[in-house]
């Protein structure tokens, strides 16, 4: 698929640039030069191709979403990943990381795969703290609502319901801002156990 | 996954696991990169009103519709309210409320000063038959310089909204967070006046 | 805990180690205002060379930023304000290209094409 794709991309397109250069525009019934004709079939040699690349693309979706409990990964790093973000499980937990990894070269997550497979380590006992998250909350929701309906009137000229959109996202605002705990802390032990399940699960793969 | 040398404590401990900078710090740096985001806004502008300034259409132009007097009262007024801003937010950080309440009511009035002087200046232009419909260099000029005395206006209205909360809540760490804030959109506010008031009021020819 | 208070940076503005807090921003204003005067005097002026007066009042705009930015917001080449100092230079650099690309393209397109009065008269 991805061959069919790339090489009938460049099949495709690379004479139409020329023919461009040349003074062809797009969707032209017919052209009045006839060396152009060559550049047109290689054109349409790489249009076929890339309606192969396409078929190949619709049959492996079927493939996939077929076969899709045999594949399914639990890990998290269903490719084998090099760089930190597939370190984590999938989904990943509100607060990302349980420590911060401390990274001192480019690829960090693939240097430590490659020291766990020469050393054979244990996973060595891990001094977590409570992370602060911020809470859950739907004025997010609410400005954006607020907003849609300011973004509207405003087009329209429909000045009172501007009025009421723009009155309604302040007020949705301040009642937020009134709010001053709006993080929570997520305890030692809700971590621990995330990390637990992730680890096995890495382990079990 | 199994990051060697995780486990470290006290000074030596490195600086991706002392965890997350203080609030305070998060807080004073984010809302600084949106102030640079919003300075792009005004650099935009900025290029419209350069590109376009010396279309008159036939029209006033510059020279014949600024008062120098007036911008200097106006920028003196802004300047002021800038150092009576930090002054309060000195306040803040002693956490001496009535000195704070006065030096951002003084804030208040600087910008109200400015606001109105800048509304009349407006309004005359208007009724002069200068108003931002009448040329590419007019529209240009109250889209930046609106704006900005939009920017102002605003800033104000967060202000009164501020103040009402300490009043209501107190100085808690999350209001003194929102006073430092403003005390930057203040000031880059400042900031973005002086180029408003050399390139539209003094580059005028 | 207190010693990581700052160990990543500050933002910008007042901290409770600056010294001498209140004299900053009176120090910046005087600069500001003798720096706001100068350029009110250079934009009417004669005794500077014509073309660049301009020039002039982009220094003096220049240089009064930078006053606000050092005295107002506190931001200098101290290793805590690096993260600050980074994400300025970013913002001017993005700023400087937009104007400085969106008058060079418009005066590229004004020399090459042309004017609204030579357009009307080859049009019937």
């Amino acid at each position: 698929m991805f061959w069919c794709w790339f090489i009938g991309f460049y099949l495709a397109f690379m004479p139409l640039y020329a023919l461009g250069l040349m003074g062809a525009t797009r969707r032209m019934q017919h052209y009045a030069d006839p060396s152009w004709q060559p550049l047109m079939l290689v054109a349409l040699a790489g249009a076929v191709c890339i309606l192969l690349g396409i078929g190949l693309t619709i049959l492996q979706l079927i493939v996939s979403i077929r076969d899709r409990a045999r594949h399914r990964d639990y890990t998290g790093d269903p490719w084998n990943g090099r760089t930190l973000e597939w370190s984590t499980s999938s989904p990943p937990p509100a607060w990302n990381y349980a420590t911060l990894p401390l990274v001192e070269r480019t690829d960090a997550f693939w240097a430590a795969k490659e020291q766990r497979k020469e050393k054979h380590l244990e996973e060595a006992p891990r001094h977590y703290v409570p992370i602060e998250v911020p809470k859950n909350t739907p004025a997010g929701f609410f400005i954006a609502f607020f907003s849609v309906i300011t973004g509207f009137a405003l087009i329209w000229r429909i000045w009172w319901l501007a009025f009421i959109g723009l009155a309604g996202l302040v007020l949705v605002a301040i009642v937020q801002g009134s709010h001053l705990n709006r993080e929570t802390r997520v305890p030692i032990e809700e971590i621990a156990a995330l990390e637990r399940k992730h680890a096995r699960a890495v382990g079990g793969a | 996954m199994s990051m060697e040398g995780a486990i470290a404590s006290g000074e030596d401990m490195p600086l991706s696991f002392q965890g997350p900078a203080p609030l305070r710090v998060v807080a004073g740096f984010g809302f600084w990169l949106f102030l640079l985001s919003d300075i792009l806004i005004f650099a935009a502008l900025f290029a419209a009103y350069a590109v376009l300034s010396g279309e008159t259409a036939g029209g006033p132009k510059a020279v014949e519709l600024f008062d120098k007097r007036h911008v200097f009262i106006e920028t003196v007024c802004l300047l002021a309210s800038s150092v009576t801003c930090g002054f309060g937010a000195l306040a803040v950080l002693r956490g001496d409320l009535r000195a704070m309440y006065l030096w951002m009511m003084v804030t208040l009035a600087l910008g109200v000063a400015f606001v109105s002087m800048e509304a009349s200046e407006f309004s005359t232009m208007v009724a002069a038959g200068a108003g931002p419909s009448r040329s590419a260099f007019l529209s240009a000029f109250f889209t930046l310089v609106g704006t900005h005395g939009l920017h102002v206006s605003l800033g104000m209205v967060w202000l009164v909204i501020l103040l009402l909360q300490v009043r209501s809540l107190g100085l808690q760490p999350a209001m003194s967070r929102r006073l430092f804030c403003f005390g930057l959109f203040w000031h880059a506010l400042d900031i973005v006046w002086i180029g408003v008031f050399t390139i539209v009021y003094l580059g005028a020819r | 805990m207190e010693h990581l208070a700052e160990a990543q940076g500050r933002a910008p503005g007042p901290s409770r180690h600056s010294r001498h807090p209140g004299m900053s921003y009176l120090v910046g204003l005087a600069y500001a205002i003798a720096l706001t005067v100068a350029s009110f005097w250079a934009s009417s002026t004669t005794s500077v060379y014509g073309p660049a007066a301009p020039v002039l009042l982009a220094v003096l705009a220049i240089a009064q930023m930078g006053i606000h930015l050092v005295f107002f917001l506190h931001i200098s080449s101290a290793p805590d304000q690096t993260n600050n100092v980074l994400a300025l230079a970013f913002g001017i650099f993005v700023t400087a290209f937009i104007i400085f690309g969106s008058l060079l393209i418009m005066t590229h397109l004004n020399h090459a094409m042309m004017s609204m009065e030579q357009l009307q008269s080859i049009q019937r």
